[in-house]
């Protein structure tokens, strides 16, 4: 081993990966059969935390930073001045293992730009993946990057190593897209997307006919928007979420809020996306899945972005004040959803309780429920709080915590 | 409940050894003595003798397959498991949580109500737990020995060790491994699809092997590259110590090697 040499190209390409922020390893069925190295994980497992509080859970790493493509929020775009690398798929390979042997990852997270063109590009990643399972007999998580452009053959084939497969769509409308990436385009990222959705149901329904037909990307796929780069609303990034999730069975979107990385024109001037947007989308993200939200629950062409002082969810009942207070004790369960302060566990353990008796607000507060926002919306059979039906009074008292709170937090910065 | 004072023939504090057949040895006696049990203890220094009734309990392994039997015909064996499985917090605690479930599942009450603090104690007690089982399977840090064996250092704040065993097996199974709980003095060893349990030696000042003594020719290379690669992942920009350290709480950072010195 050439350590020198390695980890010169491991912080080149580490650096390069990291502002893709999906690190999932869960989703995954394959378990280790073959008495070989690893197992996928049901849940998924975060091995460390970096000081940006974020999860590590896989090796994430560029094969390439050269690429041929000039996308101007890339920080490896061929016309911005860094550093190149290039891993050969033997270095990745014992990276991967060694790690992984050491309990430091649950796999691999592969990524690259495009060298040459895409179908070398994925060609490589492909032999990388497919090493590691038939040479090394690793059954740990693999996440391939789906090249933009490349063939259906080869996009075949990572979905028959991989656990997940991804494609990023990045700038959330077309328009932009073209813009600012002049050549890419939505329609090269959905094509693959939509072929490997066909193919991964294709091979469910074959799998519960026939139990040994192969696996075939078993933790799905996923993607990946940047926020805040450019000027598109949080309606348009999560109409797009919503619509990947329903028609392509997308796993999982990210939202990655922008770093600027380094001058382009193309770009906004303006500083990094605040967190708390990002945050915000997640929070919009989650109701849209588990918790039986619209979009157009959520936002409007009157008001296209979310609001940053409020969860999505307090939001959302604060400008529709009539469908509160909800009955603890008689709600069905879609209304207790929909009550802030209120997440899918409360709502199991509410339910679990009604059988035997009435649910009071001492059960509530001990079932984990964040009564400081859930206790407007409730009534355990008498009257309503007196603020449910007057939300601008409502809004200004759940907001004024937070505001000294963050003035606290400006006084000892 | 009554104090203990209030009935000093009927409440008392039951001494038990801490074993899972001991708890419900336990559980057996408070039933045939048909008496309330006002804690349930590991050590009896933890009670005072002068104003209550201190019972010991010698474990009696007829007596806890018994219980268990009508436990798993009562609750159903999943049910019971994860009652196994709050028991290993070794909690003074947990352990009362415990006695007082087995009696309410006895004596025909809802042993599924949310609403009732004994449930959801230990419904709690039973996510801390797998908590902590979760975080060990995520920060155990193996290091390969010239022996060619594969060794780490933990020391968990309940005792988890039985609850990773599975995953690790199956996990690494091609390698031979130790994971060493420091704290309880005690590892698991595998070697070719079996794990056991095994005990460890203390050195002559009494301390457990913290780190072992020869390690393969690669692997300080190895921890150096993935000191590399965990601080090129990091985003500065973004800096949250806060959140960091919530996910991984301070005490794990001694046995990870990427925060060792941090």
């Amino acid at each position: 081993m050439n350590e020198a040499r390695l980890t010169e190209k491991l912080a080149v390409l580490a650096d390069a990966a990291k502002y893709d922020v999906s690190c999932a390893s869960s989703g995954s069925t394959r378990t280790n059969q073959n008495g070989g190295l690893g197992n996928a994980s049901k849940m998924g497992i975060c091995h460390t935390y970096t000081s940006d509080g974020r999860c590590v859970s896989l090796l994430k790493i560029l094969l390439t930073n050269h690429c041929i493509f000039d996308c101007a929020y890339c920080v490896s775009r061929r016309s911005n001045d860094v550093r190149r690398a290039a891993f050969t798929v033997q270095e990745v390979v014992d990276l991967t293992l060694n790690f992984y042997r050491r309990n430091y990852i649950e796999g691999l997270f592969l990524s690259s730009g495009i060298f040459k063109d895409a179908d070398t590009t994925m060609e490589r990643l492909v032999r990388v993946a497919k090493e590691l399972r038939t040479v090394h007999r690793f059954n740990g998580y693999i996440h391939l990057k789906t090249i933009p452009g490349a063939s259906e053959t080869l996009i075949h084939e990572a979905g028959l190593w991989a656990d997940r497969l991804s494609i990023n769509i990045e700038i959330p409308s077309d328009a932009e897209l073209q813009r600012v990436a002049p050549e890419k385009s939505h329609e090269q990222a959905i094509k693959p997307m939509r072929y490997l959705h066909r193919t991964i149901t294709g091979l469910q329904e074959e799998r519960a006919v026939v139990k040994r037909a192969p696996l075939f990307a078993p933790a799905g796929q996923s993607t990946q928007l940047i926020v805040g780069a450019t000027p598109d609303t949080d309606r348009t990034i999560l109409s797009l979420a919503s619509g990947l999730y329903q028609q392509h069975r997308l796993r999982r979107v990210y939202y990655s809020g922008y770093v600027p990385i380094s001058s382009d024109a193309r770009m906004p001037a303006t500083g990094s996306t605040p967190m708390v947007r990002e945050n915000r989308l997640y929070q919009s993200d989650w109701l849209l899945r588990f918790y039986g939200f619209d979009v157009a629950d959520l936002l409007s062409e009157a008001q296209p972005q979310l609001d940053l002082d409020l969860d999505p969810k307090t939001a959302y009942a604060l400008r529709h004040p009539y469908l509160y207070p909800v009955d603890v004790n008689d709600a069905p369960r879609e209304m207790l959803l929909r009550v802030p302060g209120i997440g899918q566990k409360s709502v199991a353990l509410i339910l679990a309780a009604r059988r035997h008796g009435p649910v009071r607000l001492e059960h509530l507060q001990r079932m984990g429920v964040v009564l400081k926002r859930a206790r407007f919306f409730l009534t355990f059979g008498g009257a309503a709080h007196a603020l449910v039906h007057r939300p601008e009074k409502l809004r200004a008292h759940l907001i004024a915590p937070l505001r000294q709170k963050a003035a606290q937090l400006d006084l000892f910065a | 409940m009554k104090p203990a004072w209030c009935a000093p023939d009927r409440a008392r504090h039951y001494v038990y050894d801490g074993s899972w057949p001991g708890l419900l040895t336990v559980v057996f006696t408070v039933f045939a003595e048909k008496s309330a049990a006002a804690s349930v203890v590991r050590d009896r220094a933890q009670v005072s003798e002068l104003f209550s009734t201190v019972r010991a309990v010698a474990t009696d392994e007829a007596q806890a397959t018994r219980v268990l039997a009508r436990a798993r015909t009562l609750l159903g064996p999943r049910r019971v498991r994860e009652l196994w499985c709050c028991h290993l917090a070794e909690r003074a605690e947990v352990d009362r949580l415990l006695v007082d479930l087995f009696t309410l599942a006895f004596t025909g009450g809802a042993v599924d109500d949310p609403r009732d603090p004994t449930v959801l104690g230990l419904r709690q007690w039973r996510k801390h737990v797998r908590h902590e089982k979760h975080q060990m399977e995520a920060f155990v840090r193996f290091q390969q020995n010239t022996n060619a064996v594969w060794t780490a250092t933990i020391a968990p704040a309940y005792d988890v060790l039985p609850l990773i065993a599975a995953h690790f097996r199956a996990r690494y199974a091609d390698m031979e491994w130790l994971i060493a709980d420091q704290r309880r003095g005690y590892g698991l060893h595998h070697r070719a699809g079996t794990v056991v349990p095994v005990e460890l030696l203390h050195d002559a000042q009494g301390m457990l092997p913290a780190t072992p003594v020869s390690m393969a020719a690669d692997e300080r290379s190895y921890v150096r590259l993935w000191k590399t690669y965990f601080r090129r992942v990091d985003i500065p920009e973004r800096r949250n110590l806060g959140l960091q350290m919530r996910h991984m709480p301070k005490r794990h950072w001694r046995y990870m090697v990427e925060m060792m010195g941090a």
